[in-house]
Formats: structure tokens, sequence, C-alpha cells
């Protein structure tokens, strides 16, 4: 077996590192609540007990109950209902459910009739929900910091847009407007006012892309990417199951392609070149570390080796082994093979185009006829914009939904220009940094509050409704543009206007009249209409021999180089101020609520770095930590962290990188070929949960090669067979005269996203800990991924495992609790009655898979006595109690809570069923894991019912249970993980 | 183990009339009008004498009722269905003097021009009277005073248990020590037990019949008018909550029915005030769970098949809506022990294979709620 180790530290023994083990010595922290002794509290005891059960007794609180003074038919209390919507941030649009329970959204699910992402949804959709209910929301319109109503708002616009100075410009400035009725209004906006100008800004750019198509197709597009088409991908820094352009629909797409479950005996390859470790690199088959400046080389080396089995001719690059094999690959797979950079370089990004044409990728896995509408910024305006704001051209910006002051300062550059406009109009839904030079503070409302629609595909339309009103005096942004200029009524009128008369025609709505068509749109929440499509472009030869020709050598040397990614909580940090996405691990490093520099550990020695340690990466105070994997002498740096203006909780967390990022060649850079690095002599501890829960040794993640896999699909797996041959047991066996729920957890198709992470915790209300509880190990997850690293630390192989309670048969921490808290279900499940738990923490103990959590403090407002409450992030105010989950116990401080299969759901599918008289479908009941999961890689049913699919996947040779030699009899079952990976192709 | 001390009991009308002739007299005297001026010379109602008015502590005329014997402070005290003191006093304090005085003396309605007779007050007194009427409507009616016997009784035994001791180590009056102790183990126990039962009733409220913003009446809905229950808890078979009727729902039927048999208009002329002026109607919620309780009505209505009446005693014949049971969770297990599940009715049942081929052959007779599962921890505690 392969020898895994989770972390840096786990591989060098203890006294190497330097590092103490400073979670477990950290024992007290700034909130120590317990003032009083133990003695006083039994002295105090003995008196309260008494007298609060005489003398408080007598005093009942008198709880009002004050129905709605007219009941629509359709709400029912303590019933929720679905409401479909969509899903945008300003980079992914995701058609999206949301469960709104009497009158408050308290989940978002993935709406499962958008065939691109089939339901599911990723960490951020998940929790974009709590940035509805975030305090620090602007709340009101402002000018200069002076509360002022609409009404005046609209007359002092008005007064500006009248009286405007012909020769100055009027600017809105937002991200990528994929609404088709948004657009629309801008455009009347504009028609009405001739001096306005929009412009797109996207938060994190992708311009170079859109470029790229330009120069080779004739059109700044950005096609539609199919990798479930794909038999090879090659990726070249992009993260495209974490961040790049559209991740949950490319993470379905990607899984699907590499199942092999239902008897599929062929997967999709992926090999990764890349500089970090990324959570797409990190799932590759094969994985190259390769310094970014080296990027550029390695694709004219690609193209050049395809060009020349093409029969183009271009300029020889020399190529290493590994660019040559995966030529090779590339050739024999031809049109079923994907090849994808991230980088925002148009020299790239155009090689990358001739590689997959002369592949014949387009029409299978890019689809050029249908190009997606997200990110259509392009840098080369932005920095045209600036310069006319530079040259006082501009006299009003309206900064919609945008924040360039942090996405992009430029060195300064957008401040100095921003200064220049005479008025500046913040209009966004959160507080940004831009905000805070605005003299007017228009705020918009929520998504969730909001009306809007979307075209992510031409034809593909999606439509967005409020499931809440207005928490606070918001206006939407589209309905400013019609109050100054005059156009009648709300923009919900608009909208549904404009889809009677551009959308809506016979054909699309099955001749069913409009209002009927309106309605089941709205229900459906996403319309296709195949027939609109637009032509499918033709590539045109581009100059790509000069191009090539300039990468001819690799231009790394002993220069430091730094790059800045978007980790996948945080990504660009537009929804930074959001507990739950803080709180999150990152899936390679587990560090939550802060960024660092990932060094690679070579580089560490050389520097004699150990994590933790604060270095100034070009003045820029950041915590080392060291990632396997890193190309030698990369420094890689998160964006998204170090908010000036963000709210309660992203203000001044962690480190702003993005004033490193440049503007070269028309395009922001967002990496850096030579940086200067220096140690500071300061320590920091970052907050992981990576040396946690450590199973060391045994065999937790199994896993086998494609080859191994065909020839034995129990290969990697042969522990199982043997442990199943020692079945006994001195217990009596349970028995389950109904339901006998199970799950299985595929690790091939895992993809490690954390997006069950959030989706656990908006479902069962899992406490939000904060950076100090989880350096003291106190984090709270239902479920973690579990990550290990497997081979050398220069290119490690990484494995990931989903670990949640497994529900055990035979449970260990059943028989120790005294109090019979937890106990065994008549249906399987490891059952935690809260109200019972006395906080013994044997059961904690006793558990081998470390997945009980226990709540040392009271996270989330669930008792009233104020000194047990640990609150970091707002989660015990009444605002962002607004999200839980009221089937779900609060837990309140000093007991043990843990996964429970979302029993809630369970209860509520069966209470279904037997109300309708009939019998309980499998996979009707879906796990809140589960539903968002966007690789489907959890099934969650009923192991008695022989036909179910849980019941399917339990007899598959991949299948095995956590330390089943413990004879613990898990009911959760893992599928072991398959690389699509022979000896001989192996690359490096 | 709140119980209310019962206020003002029919029964002691009469005894309370003459004490009250014997009385009048030295009240009198106190109450000579010593009309107090205001500052800018207003003159300002005397409240005593007002609440002595209302009270009827000061005769109002022959044969008539004291203004607290019809209007009483609490509706829940016995039944009345006269508008209480509060809602007068409310009425009251928006008119001005005139009004109110017709309004007493000249009444029109059927109820009021029955009772309303025999008054003579004089202008002063029914100045005095609207004054008080106009401060309780600030004031508001005060907490109901509650049970003591617990307490005193538990003080008393301390006072007992002290005493003993003093004499068992000093005074000696009492020659055999056993009696002391006998004392005071008496005591002790049964102070735990006071403590025992406090603690296990913490939260819990059997017979609990607060008052309702409205004098709603079960008995006049459900019995008299035989008006099912899911006609207005509707959601009782489709959700967790039962629901309480929004005043929609209300006017389904008081758009026509106005004046009620006991009530006359005033409490369903609050209804329609709160329909037509948009005004929320708060509640008093009776049966209260804790937080971490988990209680579905559709689980026990729509499949479990219950009557309402199994939990929540004969509401038909409740005028005032009482907690029938203490909702423990010792009562929501015996009953999952002993009650028949509809097997064989409903399809869902069919996973449970084994306990159908029990019933089959004879081995068990019935399948009760506790034999698939209904006492497990999670299906309430999630």
């Amino acid at each position: 077996m392969k020898q895994y180790w989770k972390s840096i530290e786990d591989l060098i023994p203890e006294e190497e590192t330097g590092q103490e083990q400073k979670s477990s010595m950290v024992l007290s922290d700034g909130n120590d609540s317990s003032k009083n002794s133990r003695r006083d509290f039994l002295k105090y005891f003995g008196f309260s007990i008494a007298s609060a059960a005489v003398f408080a007794s007598c005093e009942r609180p008198v709880k009002k109950a004050i129905p709605l003074l007219i009941q629509p038919e359709e709400i029912k209390p303590g019933t929720s209902n679905y409401y479909a919507s969509a899903f945008y941030d300003g980079n992914e649009m995701v058609p999206i459910l949301v469960k709104v329970r009497d009158g408050r959204p308290i989940k978002i699910e993935g709406n499962d009739l958008c065939e691109l992402t089939g339901g599911s949804a990723s960490a951020r959709i998940q929790a974009s929900l709590l940035n509805l209910y975030d305090e620090s929301r602007p709340a009101q319109p402002m000018m200069d910091g002076k509360a002022i109503s609409w009404e005046q708002v609209d007359t002092d616009m008005k007064k500006v847009l009248e009286e405007w100075d012909a020769s100055k410009e009027f600017v809105i400035l937002t991200p990528s407007i994929i609404s088709p009725s948004t657009q629309n209004i801008i455009g009347e906006f504009k028609a009405k006012y001739p001096f306005v100008v929009h412009e797109t800004f996207d938060a994190f750019s992708y311009s170079a892309l859109r470029e790229a198509f330009e120069l080779n197709y004739g059109k700044a597009i950005i096609p539609s990417y199919r990798f479930d088409a794909a038999k090879l991908v090659v990726g070249f820094n992009a993260d495209f199951l974490g961040s790049w352009l559209q991740p949950t629909a490319f993470a379905r797409q990607y899984s699907k392609a590499r199942k092999l479950t239902g008897g599929q005996r062929e997967m999709m390859r992926h090999v990764q070149f890349e500089s970090t470790m990324s959570l797409t690199g990190s799932n590759a088959d094969e994985r190259v570390p390769m310094a970014a400046a080296d990027e550029a080389h390695y694709v004219a080396a690609l193209y050049s080796a395809i060009a020349g089995k093409a029969g183009v001719t271009t300029p020889s690059v020399k190529a290493t082994e590994a660019i040559q094999k995966i030529a090779d690959e590339l050739w024999s797979q031809k049109s079923k093979t994907l090849v994808v950079s991230g980088t925002n370089d148009v020299d790239i990004q155009s090689m990358i185009c001739g590689i997959n044409h002369l592949l014949g990728a387009e029409g299978t896995t890019i689809r050029l006829d249908s190009p997606i509408s997200l990110f259509q910024g392009d840098d080369k305006a932005f920095d045209a914009l600036l310069g006319r704001m530079e040259a006082s051209k501009v006299g009003v910006a309206m900064f919609w939904d945008t924040n360039p002051l942090y996405h992009a300062p430029l060195e300064g550059r957008t401040k100095a220009a921003l200064d220049k406009v005479d008025l500046k109009l913040a209009v966004n839904s959160q507080q940004t940094e831009t905000a805070q030079l605005c003299q007017y503070s228009l705020p918009t409302p929520h998504f969730l509050e909001s009306w809007d629609d979307a075209e992510l595909v031409t034809g593909m339309y999606s439509l967005t409704q409020p499931s809440i009103r207005p928490i606070f005096k918001t206006r939407q942004a589209q309905e400013n543009l019609m109050a100054w200029a005059g156009i009648d009524g709300k923009f919900y009128d608009y909208l549904k206007l404009y889809w009677k008369e551009n959308i809506y025609n016979t054909t699309l709505s099955k001749g069913k009249q409009f209002e009927t068509f309106w309605k089941t749109s709205l229900r459906d929440g996403v319309v296709l209409d195949e027939n609109k499509k637009e032509s499918a472009l033709s590539y045109r030869a581009s100059d790509l021999s000069s191009t090539t020709g300039k990468y001819k050598t690799a231009r790394s040397g002993n220069d430091l180089e730094l790059i800045m990614y978007q980790n996948v909580p945080i990504g660009d940090g537009t929804l930074a101020n959001n507990p739950w996405l803080q709180e999150l691990p990152d899936p390679v490093s587990r560090v939550c609520w802060d960024n660092y520099v990932a060094v690679s550990p070579a580089f560490a020695a050389l520097r004699g770095w150990t994590q933790g340690d604060v270095i100034a990466v070009n003045g820029i105070d950041l915590p080392v930590l060291i990632q396997p994997g890193q190309a030698r002498n990369t420094l890689a740096v998160a964006v998204g962290y170090g908010r000036k203006n963000a709210g309660r909780v992203a203000t001044d967390l962690g480190k702003d990188i993005y004033p490193l990022v440049s503007l070269k060649n028309g395009h922001r850079q967002y990496a850096l070929e030579k940086v200067e690095a220096v140690a500071t002599g300061s320590t920091y501890e970052l907050a992981a949960t990576q040396s946690h829960h450590s199973m060391e040794g045994r065999e937790l993640v199994r896993e086998t090669t494609i080859a191994e896999y065909l020839k034995n699909p129990a290969s990697g797996n042969e522990t199982h067979a043997k442990v199943e041959k020692l079945h006994t047991s001195l217990y009596s066996e349970h028995e389950y005269k109904g339901h006998h729920w199970g799950m299985s957890i595929d690790l091939n198709s895992c993809i490690g996203c954390n997006a069950c992470v959030v989706a656990c915790s908006a479902e069962n209300n899992v406490p939000v800990v904060g950076r100090n509880e989880v350096r003291r190990s106190h984090e709270m997850h239902w479920i973690r991924l579990d990550r290990y690293y497997a081979g050398d630390t220069d290119n490690p192989e990484v494995v990931r495992q989903p670990v949640m309670c497994q529900h055990c048969d035979n449970a260990p921490c059943e028989n120790v609790c005294p109090v019979a808290a937890t106990n065994h279900s008549t249906e399987g499940i490891n059952q935690m009655a809260y109200n019972r738990c006395i906080g013994t923490r044997y059961c904690n103990n006793n558990c081998p898979y470390k997945v009980r959590r226990f709540n040392w403090y009271d996270y989330t407002g669930a008792d009233t006595i104020p000194n047990n409450r640990v609150d970091p992030a707002g989660m015990t105010l009444d605002l962002k109690r607004m999200v839980l989950n009221p089937d779900v116990t609060v837990r309140a401080k000093g007991v043990i809570e843990k996964c429970s299969m979302c029993i809630q759901r369970i209860q509520d599918k069966k209470l279904t069923a037997k109300r309708d008289g009939r019998v309980l479908e499998d996979g009707e009941i879906k796990t809140a894991c589960q539903q968002t999961c966007p690789a489907e890689a959890i099934t969650f049913g009923d192991m008695n019912d022989p036909k179910s699919k849980i019941s399917v996947l339990l007899k598959d040779a991949r299948q095995y249970g956590l330390l089943e030699e413990l004879h613990t009899l898990p009911s959760v079952v893992y599928l072991s993980k398959v690389r699509n990976k022979d000896k001989n192709k192996t690359l490096s | 183990m709140i119980k209310t001390l019962s206020k003002s009991p029919t029964s002691g009308k009469i005894i309370l009339k003459f004490f009250l002739l014997f009385f009048v007299s030295l009240l009198a005297l106190n109450v000579v009008a010593k009309e107090k001026r205001g500052k800018k010379g207003e003159p300002e109602p005397n409240l005593k004498v007002g609440e002595r008015l209302y009270y009827g502590l000061i005769p109002m005329g022959d044969e008539a009722k004291a203004c607290a014997s019809c209007h009483t402070y609490y509706t829940s005290d016995t039944i009345n269905w006269n508008p209480s003191a509060l809602e007068m006093a409310q009425v009251a304090g928006e008119m001005d003097l005139a009004t109110f005085k017709s309004h007493l003396l000249e009444p029109s309605g059927a109820m009021r021009e029955k009772v309303h007779v025999n008054y003579t007050l004089s202008d002063e007194q029914l100045f005095h009277l609207h004054g008080y009427l106009k401060q309780l409507s600030v004031d508001g009616v005060p907490e109901k005073s509650l049970s003591i016997n617990t307490i005193l009784i538990f003080l008393f035994l301390g006072v007992l248990m002290a005493v003993a001791l003093v004499d068992m180590f000093f005074t000696k009056k009492i020659p055999y020590r056993v009696i002391h102790i006998l004392i005071i183990l008496f005591g002790l126990s049964y102070q735990l037990k006071i403590v025992a039962h406090e603690a296990m009733d913490l939260g819990r409220s059997p017979d609990y019949m607060p008052d309702q913003p409205i004098k709603f009446s079960h008995e006049v809905h459900a019995g008299d008018n035989k008006i099912d229950c899911n006609y207005c808890h509707y959601n009782a078979k489709h959700g967790k909550s039962a629901g309480i009727p929004s005043a929609g729902l209300c006017m389904n039927c008081h758009m026509v029915v106005r004046n009620g048999t006991n009530s006359g208009q005033f409490e369903i002329a609050k209804v329609v005030d709160a329909y037509e002026n948009n005004k929320d109607i708060e509640w008093v919620r009776i049966h209260n769970l804790p937080d971490h309780v988990y209680f579905n009505h559709s689980q026990h209505v729509n499949a479990g098949q219950l009557d309402c009446a199994e939990c929540h005693g004969k509401v038909e014949e409740m005028h005032i809506l009482k907690q029938e049971n203490d909702l423990s969770m010792g009562w929501c297990l015996d009953c999952h022990k002993t009650t028949n599940v509809n097997f064989l009715g409903n399809d869902y049942y069919k996973v449970y294979e084994q306990l159908h081929k029990d019933l089959e052959t004879g081995v068990r007779d019935s399948i009760k709620a506790a034999d698939i599962g209904a006492n497990d921890c999670m299906k309430c505690h999630h």
C-alpha cells in the first residue's frame, strides 16, 4: 500500500519542522467564560434549582400566535415552498430552487430542470443565502453619509441628468450583464441620455480568452465547453472544477465522464499542468508541476508538436517528454479531447485555440454555436475608461455591483482615476471598497429579493424571482434607471413585458397564452428555446507561427514568481462577507479564515521557512503554507481576502493581493514573473483542519488504476473480501423491519469541491465557530473532506474522502453513552438526542472516525446565558438567525452533535408517502450533501430494498467500509478510486 | 401548577352587596367630591371615585348592577360574554363625556337596553367614571394574581422545621426527639416533593387557559354550530402546524353573521375590524412544545387518522379553550405504545414485510406505532 500523508508535518518528523502542535497547546483563549469556579457553581446550583423551580415556574412566557389576515392558498405555516430562481454573482450563473419557510428563504438547491448543472450547486451558491441576512449590507439610500429618501435620490439624479455638461460621460460600470431585459433597460437609458456609456468590468478577468477567440474565430466569444464529451482533458493552470468559468457545470460534466458505475468501462483521462496545487489539479490522473512563466512555452511546445502531426508548418519548439507524450495521446484521441488554459494571456489562449482546432475539438468538446454570456468584460475597454476618468471626462460613474477599487487597484491608478470623477454612485447589495469613495450609496436588494432574468447561452433563459420581501430599504438598479429615464412601473412589469415581446412565442409556449407561459416559466425557472441558435464560427488562421516562435525556450530561471488564484470558498472576494464561506476549509490546504502564501517544500527548505512563518511578498506579509506539488519557484496566494470594507466578517480578514495585479498587454495579469520574498521573523498560526482527525497507516482510501480495474474490479480493494470473511460478533445484530438507510460515496466521482459541507451547514444549522476555535480543533462541520497525499512531496498524488457519521450498526459511541443520548434507531440511524446529552464526550472519544462534534460554546444563540457565547461572525444576531432551519434543533453549549443523515428529510418524505398512501420511492429522499453534489458522488437509500440504487452499489466490487476491519459495520460505504493512468503513460 | 384565585364568583355578589351598603356611608364621606383642579384650572377626575363606581362600591341607582359585574377584568375567571373592563375602557377612552353619557344612560341595542336600566349617575360621577376608564385604557389590566399556596406551604414547612430544630437543641419543650426528627423528615421530603414536581412541570402547562384577545368560543363554533375542526384548522391535514385561521377565513361566515348569540356584536366586530383595517389578531398560543421537539399534525391527523379530541379533549365543550393534556414526552410515548397503525389500509407500510407476515400468520394481532419506530429519539428530536 502507498504511504499516504495528510500534511507536510506528517512526513517530516516533528523536531525537524520545529512546528509545535500549537492547536493542542492553546488551552485558554480571549473569551474565557469560566469566571466562576466549579465550587461556586455547586453553591449556586443547590440554591438556584430550588428557587428556580418554586418561583420561576410561576411565570410562564406568553407566546403569541399571529395568523396572516388573509392566508394565500399556497402558503401553509410550517410547510416549505420552493421557488425557482437563478444565482448570479458576476461569475457563475446557476438556476436554483429557493426553499422558503414561513416567508423566509432557508436553503438553496440547484434547479434539476437545468441540464447543465442538473440540480447541483456549488459551495458558494449554497452559502450565498447567508449574504441575504448579512447585517452589514447597506440598508438605505445615503448621500455623503446621510440617509435620504428614494424620492430625493430621483429628484437629485434627474436634475443631474437634465443639467448635463455634454462634454462629459455618464458611465455605468456593471459586471457582465447576462440579463436581456436589463440590457434593454440600459439601452433605453442610453437612448434617452446619449452621453451615457455602459462599460463591463468583471471582478476576475477572462478578457484574453475572448480576445483569443476574436483573433482565431473572428468574434470575441467564450464558447460552451463540454468536458463530458471528452476522453482526454489537458489543463494548463485552469481550475475548471474550482473557479474557471462555470465550475459547477464543469464538475457535473467531468464526473459524468469519469463514472464507472452502471457498467461504464471507460473513463475520461485528465492531465493537468499547473503551478500550484488546485482543486482541479488534485483530481487529475496525472499532474505536472510547471512554473507559471513556462506555461506559454509548454503550450507552444504542445502546439508545435500537434501542428507537426497535423502537417501545419510552425516553428519547432523543443518539448519536454511530458508534452511530447501528451501530444501523442491527444493526437490519438483527436476530436474527443479538450485543452484549456486558465491564464489571462492572449498568446497562450490563442495557441490553445490552435491546438483545439488542429485536434478538431470544435463541435464536440468546444461548442462555438452556443457561446456563454459570462465574462464579457474587456480589460482594454476598462483601461480606456480609466484614461477618460483621468482626463476628467467622466461626470458620473455608477458602480453597479462592481468594485474596481478592490478588484483592480492597478497600483493606485484606479483610485486616482476615480477621484477625478465628479459624482460617484455605489449601487451594490454588499458593502464595497469603491462605495467608500462614492457620494451616493443606492443599495440594491440581494438576488433573493430581486427580479431578474438571464440568458446564459442564446436561447437558454432563466428567471430570478424574489423569495422574500426586501429586508432593507433597497431598490433594484434597474428601477433606478427606469425612474431616471422616466419609464413607468416596476422592474417586474418591465421584465414581464420584455418577455412577452421578445422571448415568448407560440412554438416555445406550445400554443399557450403568454400568461400561462409566464407562469410556467416562473415555476420552472428555466426556458430553453432550441430554435434560437448562434451560427457556428469557423476557424480562421491567425499568425500562430510567430506567437509560437516567441516561446521557444523556457523562461523560468531561479527567479521567484507569484501567481494569484481564486480559491474555492472565497473566489474573487465578492461574497467574502459570509461566515459559512470563511469557515469552509480550502479543499487543498484545509485552511480557513485566512489566505496564505503557498510555497513548494523544496523552496521552503532552501529558504529555511516553515509553516506559519510570516514572509513579506513584495511588501505584503503572509503566512507560509508548505504546499506539496507546487512548482519549485512559484509562490501562490489566493485573491479575495483582505477586504477593507466588506462588513463585519470579511473586513481585514487575510491579506489583499489584488494590488499586485497589473495590466499588461491590455489584460489583467494574475502572475508576477519576479517577486521579492523575505522572512519577517514573526509567525502566524493558520486555522487549518488538516492535522486533525489523522487516520494513518490504514486503508482508508483505496485506489487502483483503470487497467487493473478492468482486469479485476476489486483490485485495490482486496482487503474488503478478507474482512468480510471475519464477520462474527458477540452482539446480536439489529433487526430492521422496515427501512435500513445507507449511503454510498463514490471516491472516483468526488472532486472535493466542498459544496456538501456548506449544504450540510445550511440544512442542519451547523454552527460557525470562527478562526480561534478552528485553531483549537473545535470546528463543527458534520461532513469533512479528508485529503491525503501519496508519493513524493514535489508532485504527490492526492486522494480525498468525505467523512461524516458512518451510522455503524455496531456503533462504538452508542455503547459508552452513560445516558443513552446516542442510540440506534429502528431504521439503522445512529441517533443523537441533544436534549438528553450531558456532554461527557465519551462517544466522541470512542468514535474511530472522529465525526462527532462537541459544542464547546454556544455559537448560534441557542441558550440565553451570555457567558456561554462565542460568536465571531454574528451568527447569534436575530437577522442571521433567520437562516436557521426550523426543523432542526439549534444545539446549545455542552452537547455532542453529528450527521443525522438529514433525518428531517427522511421523515418528511416518509410522511408524504404515508399521506398519499403509497410506497416510498427509491431516490425520493435526498440528503443535503447528496442533493447539492455536482459530481453525484453520494447515493442515499434503503438498503432493505433490493432494487434501490444503494443496494446495487453495495454489490459493486469497489465497495468497502471505512475501517471495516474494526467491525463497526458502517451504513456508509465507499467505492474505491480509479485513476486513468497506466505505467507506460506516466508523464513525469 | 398555576392556579388562579377565583376573582368574582357570582355567589359572592349578594354578600358583597350587603357589605357594601354598610360601607357606603363611610366611603361617601371620604369621597366628598373634592374636585381637584389641574394647573390650568380644568377639573380632573378622581380616579379612586371612578374605580369605586366601576366596582359598585358607590351605588349608581336602585337595582343597578355594578359595571364590574358584567364587564369583568379577566375573561377566564368565569365565562362572561360581555366586553371586558379593558375593552370598555378602550371604547370609553375614545369617547367624549357626552357620548359616554348617552351610551351609558340611553342605551341602544337589544342587550344594552335590557341591562343598562335604572342607572342614576350624576354628571360628576360620570366624569369620574369616564376618567377612570380612560386611565385604565392607558394602564391596562394588571397581571392576574397568582397562587401562592405552594410557596406558603413550602415556607411553612421551613418554619416548622426551624422551630423543631430550635426546640430539639434549646427550648426542649417536647420531650421525645423522635417527634422533632419526624417533623424534619416529613418537612424535607414534602419540600423535596414540591421542588421535584415544580421542576417536572417547568414548561408544561396542562389546564392552561389564557385570556384571548377575542372571546372566541369553540363551544359555539364546533359544538353548537358543528363546524368541522378541519374547516378552520385545515392545515392540520397537510402540514406540521394545524394553523390558526386567518381573519379572512373567519369572514367567510362573519361577512353575514354579525350578531353572536352570547356576545352580541362586540366580539365579532373585532374580527371585522382586524380584517378591514389590516390589524393583526394576537392570539395567545396555548399548546406550546419546547424548541427541541418536532411535532407534525399531518402525521397524526392524516397518516395516523387520530381524532383531534384524543389530544385536545372535548374542544366543542370549551367556551374558553384550555390545554387538555400535559404534552409531556411520557404522554406521547404511552400513546405510541398503544395506538394501532393502519397497517393494511396504507400502501406505505408495505415496506414492513416481516410484520405483514406476522399479521397474516397471527404472530401479532396488531401493529402499534411504537413497533415501527414511533418511539425512536430522532423521530421527534432532530
